[in-house]
């Protein structure tokens, strides 16, 4: 699949990052929030970041106000079933990246993950930071 | 735009104005979030030192404070129950989502 920057999909790890600062994701989320790269992000991660233990007010206006600048992907049936089959062939795996390569899968695009996401290598949709920069560079 | 909370002493000000001014200020004031006071303010200062145009703006827009305790909206939305229902402008958007955040809270 050739890797473009146009129409990635955001795993969680990410925004988990931008959240707590990193560097490589705060410069990524700057990047998307003036229009340099066109993101997206599944419903099914909207669900993760909204039910994550940390969750407060204050994130939850931070992040409500992110997702004006990332497009929502549904995670509609099809996706389900990809992700369903993930799960079950591969026993590491978590609902959230299954969710993830499952609808980036469905509808063709590219999946960033973050530092912190130990997604197997086998799955070549997914980029990460490092990508990023090439791809720019 | 961002609300600035109030601070310094105030004075209160009664005035007949123009219908049609009168309007337009509540719909500019919807619009862009702002109270018709700071509008006024803004307008005021404007008048006083035009050659400093951008002082008021730049007192309501921002002084890279913390946007939770700077902005009247966004400190009554913060103090908000979880899951409330809370409306941006794209302003607000764009600022709550660069700075919204504990890492980059000032």
């Amino acid at each position: 699949m050739e890797r473009t920057l146009n129409q990635v999909l955001l795993d969680k790890s990410i925004l988990d990052e931008y959240r707590l600062g990193s560097d490589k994701a705060v410069s990524l989320i700057t990047q998307i929030i003036s229009g340099k790269i066109d993101a997206s992000i599944s419903s099914a991660t909207v669900l993760e970041i909204w039910m994550d233990p940390v969750f407060d007010r204050r994130m939850e206006i931070g992040f409500a106000g992110l997702l004006e600048f990332l497009r929502e992907i549904p995670f509609d049936n099809n996706c389900a079933k990809k992700a369903g089959y993930l799960l079950r062939t591969h026993n590491s795996m978590g609902f959230g990246i299954a969710a993830v390569l499952a609808t980036a899968d469905c509808h063709d695009l590219g999946v960033l993950v973050g530092e912190s996401n130990g997604v197997p290598d086998d799955f070549d949709i997914v980029m990460r930071y490092e990508d990023v920069v090439k791809i720019q560079s | 735009m961002a609300r600035k909370k109030m601070d310094g002493p105030r004075r209160q000000l009664f005035a007949n104005i123009d219908e049609e001014l009168y309007l337009k200020l509540k719909s500019k004031a919807a619009t862009d979030r702002l109270s018709i006071r700071e509008i006024l303010e803004l307008a005021l200062v404007s008048y006083f030192e035009p050659d400093q145009g951008q002082y008021g703006v730049q007192q309501f827009e921002g002084d890279k404070g913390n946007i939770w305790e700077d902005d009247e909206y966004l400190a009554m939305q913060a103090e908000r129950p979880l899951g409330s229902p809370v409306e941006l402008t794209s302003e607000e958007a764009k600022r709550v989502a660069l700075e919204g955040f504990q890492w980059n809270e000032h």
